[in-house]
């Protein structure tokens, strides 16, 4: 077991057990024949390297303002993608920027990922009066909009990373919930699980055994796909002034901040929504790609 | 001087494009539908026998799907070469064709009396009275009890055996001169079957119409037809009157065939089976293809595809059939004629 | 089809109610809401005894029950900053927001079915990749950052569009356009698969056999089956709609319960922010309802005799 780089704990580094060798393989040249799943799959490296060595690359301090070099146009002075209304570096606030966003992301996949696929097998195997109650809330939550329920659920319990990550995650953890119940309903209809109960295997065991292992595949493609929602989510409702507050170079916020100098700087407004923008393409190419080649069955919508 | 045959197909070759890969599910065959004959086509899956009906109506999948080569002669209409509008013209009113699926080959939006309208809006000048009235009636004639509720009602309101008599109503509307049946029993439970033959049979002789079966049932061809055409990978294997077929099957496909039917098999106690599968299109080498599962294969059979033997309107593609290779290789004691 | 309609708005009712405790219990939790009645300065024995007269000392339960009893009268208690009645404030604005999401709606729907049904036609040709291209961009970019994408080029550079506010046609286009560019991706998309779905179908296969022409084929058979998925999908997506319509009217200044919302929720003017979570929730509900009615009325097999 090694120890996981506090910022990047949902990479694809779960997927790698031993012995998988040539499922490994498998993957990566599907990946060497789809351009969308290798674009995604770029971006994401990308992103990843960005948010963990973005520190030492940025040309600028992200945070540090000077006055008189406040909305300098790209290209002028060393500073490639111009500067904001305080004279901070437009590029380095988008590299710091990108940790943001990749942290919220995995943070909140983590987890409401986690709560949903507890709530969803407890739910879908052990079904009873706790699955009647369960769904029903699930339900009930489904019928909000989602952006909604973030927004209010964040002005309500305040600001700050950490409290953003919590208003996705409770607004994030139902499609979990609904999605791995299905999944555990149609697993223990399948024959190999029948055979064990029938052969007198605990039910815990099965849990673990069976049930859990095949789990995995559909978590992992609705973690992938999820991730660019709540990416876009956080920069909404921070674009919106709660989430993640100035001076932190959110991508949502530098778009909030920028809008205002729209009739005179357009490179406030453009390079962030750019990133946010590519960012979820990538995620969602990576997400589609994974599901299409782990799932064959779910192609398509 | 004979009638000219309603349906004359000569040389047919079909291509289905994957990617880059060329499928021929059909390689050269000739066959013709006499008026007022019924003709069965059978064959394992696959041998190509859906995909003549699909090529007949014109319903080669767009763009994947084309005839190589071939003509397909139907009542002095030259079929390869007409356009989509004329092609139309034809469909539902000259040649109409009953699916395997009654489940799923009727729409479930609409009700039956929309969908059989169609080849009669397309087809005739009718009024909307009248259009309802003929429908009606043709719905009677399929044996539909209740024919003035069905019209309005649903698909899924109607059993697999009353959707299979509505799909037939529905080939028939127009009075085709050429009625193509593929596997139409099939979905069927067995006692629907028989009544679904039976009305077939009937349709077939209270209308100036020919019906082309297709099947993969031995007993169904026996019970229904006057010519029987033999299947194989693409090709015509054999082709005979249904008596001469079932008396003395003339290919080792056809026999194989023959023996695996259930009632030949009852005293013996077990089923039997023709040993090996279908060749996969890429594996059909210059020889016959039937080789590779064939008991009495010779040498030429593997190196030389084998010509069309005919004896008195039985015609076969074997080897076994060439008075030369006879002499040497053909062991008579092989090959089974029922008595 | 009473039992279903009786079902259907007894479960109106639960998801709504729920949709207030929720948030009812969550501002409680949140803090104590006196101070927010009274002057920044105000000294502690003035917020002590203001807290009393307005009850928030008593049992969280018995608060909760007061609140509830009023609240299915439509009495949400007065807006803090302006002493309005909260539910009259939500109910004054919402015209505006359901002129932005059905012009919005409409506008995707005559976009996306035709693009959709073009496109799955075309299937592979020129038209059929830009238009996937488009869709898959289109469903990448966030609603708030199109719209200011919208205001730099209609507005700043070409000037020919007014960057914000209400009242006009011509205030709208902005809006609407960016409020439905997310749902023109999605509905495109989804109708383009939907219908290569049916276009595959027995039932179409026997049409062409009847000899129905390929343009009657598409628009009387392959449509109405596509239609069920889509108004499904519709309806599930009102909900995004109505998300996006509250950061649609923060960009553009529009008056609608969005905007009112978002204020309320900078502000902490608890009263506002329940009365609107109540109708945004009774909305969402209702709309859910006729769909339902609508999907039962295109399908069938579904129909309730």
């Amino acid at each position: 077991m090694t120890i996981e780089i506090p910022e990047q704990p949902g990479s694809s580094r779960p997927a790698v057990t031993p012995g998988k060798q040539s499922k490994l393989a498998f993957l990566w040249s599907s990946l060497l024949h789809s351009w969308t799943g290798m674009t995604g799959f770029i971006i994401i490296l990308l992103l990843l390297f960005l948010s963990l060595f973005g520190q030492w690359i940025a040309p600028f301090d992200p945070m540090h303002a000077e006055f008189s070099k406040k909305l300098l146009p790209p290209m002028t002075d060393g500073h490639l993608l111009g500067t904001d209304q305080l004279g901070r570096d437009i590029l380095s606030r988008m590299i710091a920027g990108a940790r943001i966003s990749v942290i919220i992301g995995v943070m909140t996949v983590l987890i409401a990922g986690t709560f949903g696929t507890v709530v969803g097998i407890v739910s879908g195997y052990f079904r009873g009066w706790l699955d009647v109650v369960l769904m029903r809330i699930v339900d009930v939550q489904l019928s909000f909009p989602f952006i909604l329920l973030v927004l209010v659920i964040n002005a309500i319990i305040g600001t700050g990373l950490k409290n953003i990550i919590l208003s996705l995650a409770i607004g994030g953890w139902v499609i979990f919930a609904r999605v791995v119940r299905s999944e555990v309903l149609a697993l223990r209809e399948k024959e190999f699980i029948t055979a064990s109960v029938a052969t007198g295997v605990p039910r815990i065991q099965i849990l673990f055994k069976h049930i859990l292992p095949n789990l995995f595949t559909p978590i992992i493609i609705l973690s992938s796909l999820q991730i660019a929602t709540y990416i876009i989510a956080e920069a909404s409702v921070s674009f919106l002034g709660f989430g993640v507050q100035p001076p932190n170079p959110a991508w949502g916020n530098m778009l909030s901040e920028g809008k205002d100098y729209i009739f005179s700087s357009w490179w406030l407004i453009t390079f962030p929504g750019v990133a946010i923008m590519i960012t979820a393409l990538g995620v969602n190419f990576f997400g589609d790609w994974l599901r299409d080649t782990l799932d064959p069955e779910l192609k398509g919508e | 001087m004979m009638e000219k045959p309603l349906l004359e197909i000569q040389n047919l070759h079909v291509e289905f494009k994957s990617g880059k890969e060329v499928v021929r599910p059909i390689r050269g065959i000739d066959l013709k539908v006499n008026r007022r004959e019924t003709v069965g086509i059978v064959g394992e899956s696959g041998c190509g026998k859906s995909v003549t009906s699909l090529t007949v109506m014109g319903l080669l999948p767009e763009k994947t799907g084309r005839i190589a080569d071939g003509s397909i002669l139907f009542d002095g209409t030259e079929l390869t070469a007409l356009p989509e509008k004329a092609y139309r013209k034809i469909r539902g009113n000259d040649i109409s064709m009953i699916f395997q699926e009654p489940m799923t080959s009727l729409n479930p939006v609409f009700t039956i009396g929309e969908q059989l309208s169609e080849p009669l809006r397309q087809h005739r000048k009718m009024g909307k009275k009248e259009i309802r009235e003929t429908i009606i009636s043709t719905l009677k004639q399929v044996g539909l009890p209740r024919a003035e509720q069905i019209i309005d009602e649903y698909p899924h309101q109607l059993s697999g055996g009353m959707r299979q008599r509505v799909m037939i109503s529905l080939a028939l509307l127009c009075q085709p001169k050429l009625m193509i049946a593929d596997e139409p029993t099939t979905a069927l439970d067995v006692t629907i079957q028989a009544q679904i033959l039976e009305l077939l049979k009937a349709i077939r002789g209270s209308n100036d119409m020919s019906l082309m079966l297709i099947t993969h049932d031995l007993g169904v061809v026996a019970e229904m037809c006057d010519r029987v055409i033999v299947m194989y990978a693409g090709e015509i294997v054999e082709e005979a009157g249904v008596e001469a077929i079932f008396d003395r099957p003339l290919h080792p496909y056809t026999q194989g065939l023959m023996q695996s039917l259930p009632s030949n098999n009852e005293r013996k106690g077990k089923l039997f089976s023709i040993k090996g599968q279908v060749p996969k299109p890429s594996e059909i080498g210059k020889g016959c293809a039937f080789a590779n599962r064939c008991p009495h294969a010779f040498d030429r059979c593997f190196a030389e595809a084998p010509p069309v033997f005919s004896e008195a309107g039985h015609q076969s593609k074997c080897w076994l059939l060439d008075p030369v290779s006879k002499e040497g290789s053909r062991d008579e004691s092989s090959i089974p004629i029922r008595s | 089809m009473l039992d279903f309609v009786i079902k259907r708005v007894i479960q109106v009712g639960i998801v709504v109610l729920l949709a207030l405790t929720v948030v009812f219990f969550l501002i409680r939790l949140s803090g104590d809401p006196t101070p927010l009645f009274l002057p920044p300065d105000a000294p502690r024995e003035q917020i002590d005894e203001y807290r009393s007269k307005l009850g928030f000392d008593r049992p969280l339960l018995v608060q909760y029950g007061e609140f509830m009893k009023n609240a299915v009268q439509g009495d949400f208690g007065n807006s803090l900053r302006s002493k309005e009645d909260a539910l009259g404030m939500v109910l004054q604005r919402l015209p505006a927001t359901f002129q932005l999401a059905i012009s919005a709606l409409v506008l995707s729907l005559l976009i996306s079915i035709p693009l959709g049904v073009l496109s799955a036609f075309k299937r592979n040709s020129i038209f059929d990749r830009i238009a996937v291209a488009l869709t898959v961009i289109g469903q990448a970019i966030p609603s708030f950052w199109f719209g200011l994408l919208l205001i730099f080029i209609f507005a700043a550079q070409l000037k020919v569009l007014p960057s914000g506010g209400g009242g006009s046609i011509v205030h709208m286009i902005l809006p609407t356009l960016t409020l439905a560019a997310y749902s023109i991706a999605r509905f495109t998309r989804f109708t383009r698969s939907t219908m290569l779905d049916v276009l595959r179908k027995d039932f179409i296969r026997t049409a062409k056999a009847s000899g129905v022409p390929t343009p009657r084929l598409i628009a009387r058979y392959a449509l109405k089956n596509s239609l069920i998925p889509i108004i499904t999908l519709v309806a599930l997506d009102l909900g995004t709609l109505l998300g996006g319509a509250v950061i649609t009217e923060v960009v553009f200044s529009w008056p609608g319960i969005g905007r009112l919302l978002l204020q309320s929720l900078l502000n902490r003017d608890f009263p506002i922010v329940l009365a609107g979570v109540f109708i945004i929730a009774l909305i969402y509900a209702v709309i859910n309802f006729v769909a339902d009615l609508l999907y039962a009325f295109v399908n069938p097999q579904i129909r309730v005799r």
